[in-house]
């Protein structure tokens, strides 16, 4: 199936510092993408400029195939695109219903109390989001993901600092969407959840990045057991 | 630009009120001190008065971290500026509306 949405030979530098030379992201309809790598090396600067949220230096962004001379997120979110950003993405002024309803109206999207059920928040959904865990507000941004329906969700790393029964939920949720035809692109670091979840795999290192296939794949691969998985793609291998 | 819909304009346009009693409060009292009617502005200071509110708008999204949900609702910063200073202008309108009368 062809992409829905293309960061092609994307570079960027910071203050003459190259973080990314020629790395290239790719969202898939019904594919649950995962991008791998270690900190610092430019996973969350492709995820922004793919979706607009930061300029690149060089590189072709095109979404529904068209190429897009400056992206920027509040056009392609329009369009079908949702960014979750790995900071907090609800504002902090209003509750967690009013910005999922939000969402609704503006989208004309799921019911509100219907995501709120599916992702377990039910019972926080009256509170604004900085009276929520860490793992109620991320399970709260999937909620968010629900109602709007996107074509395409970029988020970067939703599993930071939640529970294994929160992780399962949020990957179930991911791999439902991708089921029903959305284009799910991830990064994280918490690689056996995140190959569950996978069905491909990429790995950003040194400024570029690669495109390692299955999971299955990815972990045969040599230099990405060696110098990301470390000893628990040794153990996998064994 | 795409004006959203009342749902999502109306607690910017609220903030954007806010700001502009707050600012135009703290304008009065000075022009006060200074000896000066606050009531009858010239267009740049009116001008700075409705870029403050803007200025001080965008610090509040900023402080709330709303720019990455505003943004997926398809909200751009021009259109969240022109949310934040239409409560100005039309607070700023009925207030020279109303010196006029008085």
């Amino acid at each position: 199936m062809r992409p829905v949405l293309v960061a092609d030979s994307v570079g960027k530098s910071f203050g003459g510092q190259r973080v990314l030379s020629s790395a290239t992201l790719r969202a898939v309809p019904g594919q649950v993408r995962v991008l791998f790598g270690t900190n610092g090396v430019g996973k969350s600067t492709l995820l922004k400029i793919a979706c607009g949220a930061m300029s690149a230096d060089s590189g072709v962004i095109q979404f529904r195939n068209r190429v897009l001379q400056s992206p920027r997120l509040h056009k392609l979110a329009a369009e079908g695109l949702f960014y979750l950003p790995d900071h907090d993405l609800f504002s902090r002024a209003f509750t967690v219903r009013h910005q999922l309803e939000m969402i609704r109206c503006r989208f004309d999207g799921r019911d509100v109390d219907e995501a709120a059920q599916r992702l377990g928040i039910v019972d926080h959904i009256d509170k604004r989001p900085h009276q929520l865990s860490g793992g109620e507000r991320r399970r709260a941004e999937l909620a968010a993901v629900v109602v709007r329906r996107p074509i395409c969700l970029l988020a970067d790393e939703p599993y930071r600092g939640i529970p294994p029964l929160d992780a399962e939920v949020m990957t179930s949720t991911l791999v439902e969407l991708a089921r029903s035809g959305v284009a799910v692109v991830i990064t994280g670091h918490e690689v056996p959840t995140l190959l569950d979840a996978a069905d491909h795999v990429s790995w950003c290192t040194s400024g570029t990045t690669y495109e390692l296939g299955s999971p299955y794949a990815a972990q045969q691969h040599h230099a990405f057991r060696r110098d990301y998985l470390g000893m628990w793609g040794k153990a996998k291998a064994v | 630009m795409r004006f959203p819909r009342l749902m999502i304009a109306r607690p910017y346009m609220l903030r954007g009120f806010r700001l502009w009693i707050l600012t135009r409060g703290l304008l009065v009292i000075i022009l006060a001190l200074a000896e000066t009617d606050p009531f009858k502005l010239g267009v740049t200071v009116t001008l700075a008065l409705l870029s403050l509110v803007i200025v001080v708008g965008f610090i509040d999204t900023y402080r709330h971290h709303e720019r990455a949900f505003l943004s997926n609702l398809g909200v751009s910063s021009i259109t969240l500026a022109t949310l934040y200073v239409i409560p100005a202008v039309a607070g700023e309108a009925t207030l020279q509306v109303l010196v006029a009368v008085a």
